[in-house]
């Protein structure tokens, strides 16, 4: 009875237009107190120590190093550089947009920051070489969901709270289902676009060896982190203040295209945006003890078992809700509230769990661009100046491929559990 | 964004009037918050860059670093959150912002910030307990009293407590709820 009210009021809230950081918090204390399970004091203890973490420092440093970068103007370097390798091709311009992608998604860890981002420069692009501006943002806004499965991953380092998995592990295991998105998506446009001219990208003003000697140390974020973070050198965030520090070295002294004044507003925008996540962690880590004592992870993983005792229908089902659960809450929320309850079940199922939180995650990556909220799909709506419905129908196709994706990596453990076991992050 | 987009009806409320130019005051205490965020978020960064020199190259790590870094991600969540609600930046549905009855999407609203300010007040409280009790209780690695970390807690969320009073008045009141339009 009182699951059922505290269900109703959590809607209520959220659709009245109340934060979801504090509707999940509000509907945690009033389980609280209507049960009498706690007092105030210990519920905000336990605020304090859901965001008093080592591990998630990864977060704001991750934030800082992307934004950096781009107020940095890398992304002029990453796209001539991408043009140089893809541009040639039909659909040139459609694929530097996917390798951009790819290549901001190895310094990046934010689907929403690299789709504004690329949004901004390559949607202007391919309008004027005739794209449609639908087609454009569709195709910036799902290529850009490979930032969080590609390392590093902020949503990777939200994902190990409530699991304690190794981030490191989980960094590895995206790699190959990243690049898998990217080569589907990437035979989608080859087959899209091949009744177009090719683009004839026009050569790079600065020659061929200066794009690719501009762009090369931009690839070297990635090398340090893969680099870092494998065999567990580094810890995640210790990769990721050396990412911040190669990072402010690239553009204040090799690029030098980042002034005092622009790195103090960066800081402000990234501390900004920071506590705009950790807070949801804040009150979702309440919400989550409020369901930790009332068992509710234990009763869904009852309900799953006795649902089906298949491996495959269970990962079928988990696919379906977690679409669903995409399609109306945002990624971080989704994740603290959902995967303490779904990762016991999928454990009771014999499912790794390093291969579990890759099928949530592009699972819930999907529900970025899907309405009714899909925040990707409003940013990049809001870039390309068009209604959401007018995206959503260019999405379509794109949906899915990542359908067709989704399928691979859920019946394909090997795929995401390859790398971490050849490098001794899993057994 | 929300609130700015006037309801389509005519009449059924006064229509929303741009916030005014905030006081210097008002304006000197954002400033400040922002400067915490800021020097924040420089420090973590910087420590936690030293330490990786320090721990790789000198085989030396400090004792202290992380933890301080962790009591500044959690200063810089918390008071980054009350700018936030003054900014309208927390992640949240925006369906009822362009609904025909505004009346009625004043007063749901108005629940929803009403009951957001008793979550605050409630965790503000929780906290202000837990910094009067733990003011002799020193933290692990800095030594310094958990009860200065701790009250964090009620300072922003008793910040965050009256902000969402004053909001809740200005929207009865049919003016502008985003007190401080980013840009």
């Amino acid at each position: 009875m009182t699951g059922v009210f505290l269900l109703v009021f959590l809607a209520f809230l959220l659709v009245v237009g109340t934060p979801i950081a504090f509707g999940v918090g509000i509907v945690a204390v009033a389980g609280i107190v209507l049960s009498g399970v706690g007092n105030p004091a210990v519920v905000a203890q336990r605020a304090f120590a859901g965001i008093n973490s080592y591990p998630l420092l990864a977060l704001p440093l991750f934030v800082l190093a992307g934004n950096l970068l781009v107020s940095g103007g890398i992304i002029h370097r990453l796209v001539s550089f991408a043009d140089l390798i893809v541009g040639r091709l039909r659909g040139g311009l459609a694929q530097v947009n996917i390798v951009s992608n790819l290549m901001m998604a190895g310094i990046s860890g934010s689907a929403t920051a690299d789709t504004a981002a690329l949004g901004s420069v390559m949607v202007p692009m391919m309008q004027a070489k005739g794209y449609s501006t639908a087609f454009a943002a569709a195709l910036t806004t799902s290529a850009a969901i490979v930032a969080p499965i590609i390392p590093p991953s902020l949503v990777m380092v939200i994902y190990a709270i409530p699991t304690r998995l190794s981030i490191g592990a989980m960094f590895m295991a995206g790699i190959l289902p990243g690049l898998l998105v990217t080569v589907l998506f990437m035979s989608y446009v080859a087959f899209a676009t091949r009744h177009r001219e090719p683009d004839a990208a026009a050569p790079p003003k600065e020659g061929i060896w200066r794009t690719l000697l501009a762009g090369l140390p931009v690839l070297g974020a990635p090398v340090i982190i893969v680099g870092g973070v494998r065999g567990g050198v580094f810890t995640a965030t210790e990769a990721a203040a050396v990412l911040v520090g190669y990072v402010l070295l690239l553009t204040l002294v090799v690029y030098r295209s980042l002034t005092l004044a622009r790195l103090a507003t960066t800081l402000r925008e990234s501390a900004l945006t920071t506590a705009v996540v950790m807070f949801v962690v804040a009150t979702s880590t309440i919400f989550a003890w409020y369901l930790a004592i009332e068992n509710v992870p234990g009763l869904v993983r009852d309900l799953f078992v006795s649902l089906t005792d298949n491996t495959h229908v269970f990962l079928l089902l988990v696919n379906i809700f977690l679409l669903v659960v995409g399609c109306f809450v945002d990624t971080v929320p989704a994740i603290l509230i959902f995967v303490p309850i779904l990762q016991p079940a999928a454990a009771g199922f014999g499912i790794d769990p390093i291969h579990f939180s890759i099928i949530v995650i592009l699972n819930l990556m999907v529900g970025l661009n899907t309405p009714p909220i899909g925040t990707n799909l409003f940013v990049i709506a809001s870039v390309a100046k068009l209604r959401i419905g007018q995206v959503s129908k260019a999405l379509i196709p794109f949906f899915m491929i990542k359908l067709v994706a989704l399928g691979i990596v859920t019946y394909w453990p090997e795929l995401s559990l390859a790398l971490p076991r050849s490098m001794g992050l899993i057994r | 964004m929300p609130g700015s987009n006037e309801p389509e009806t005519p009449g059924a409320t006064p229509r929303a009037s741009p916030a005014r130019p905030a006081g210097p005051a008002v304006r000197a205490f954002r400033w400040l918050v922002d400067a915490i965020l800021v020097t924040a978020l420089a420090v973590i960064s910087i420590v936690l860059i030293c330490q990786v020199v320090l721990r790789y190259v000198f085989h030396a790590a400090l004792p202290w670093p992380e933890e301080l870094a962790q009591f500044l991600l959690v200063l810089l969540t918390l008071l980054g959150g009350y700018r936030a609600l003054e900014m309208d930046m927390h992640i949240r549905l925006q369906v009822l912002d362009d609904f025909r009855w505004p009346r009625l999407v004043m007063l749901l609203r108005l629940a929803g910030y009403a009951a957001s300010a008793a979550f605050m007040l409630y965790v503000a409280y929780g906290g202000w307990d837990l910094t009067m009790r733990s003011m002799h209780t020193p933290s692990t690695a800095l030594r310094m009293p958990m009860g200065v970390v701790y009250a964090t807690l009620p300072i922003a969320f008793g910040l965050m407590t009256i902000l969402l009073v004053v909001i809740m008045v200005r929207l009865v009141r049919g003016r502008d709820v985003v007190l401080d339009r980013p840009e």
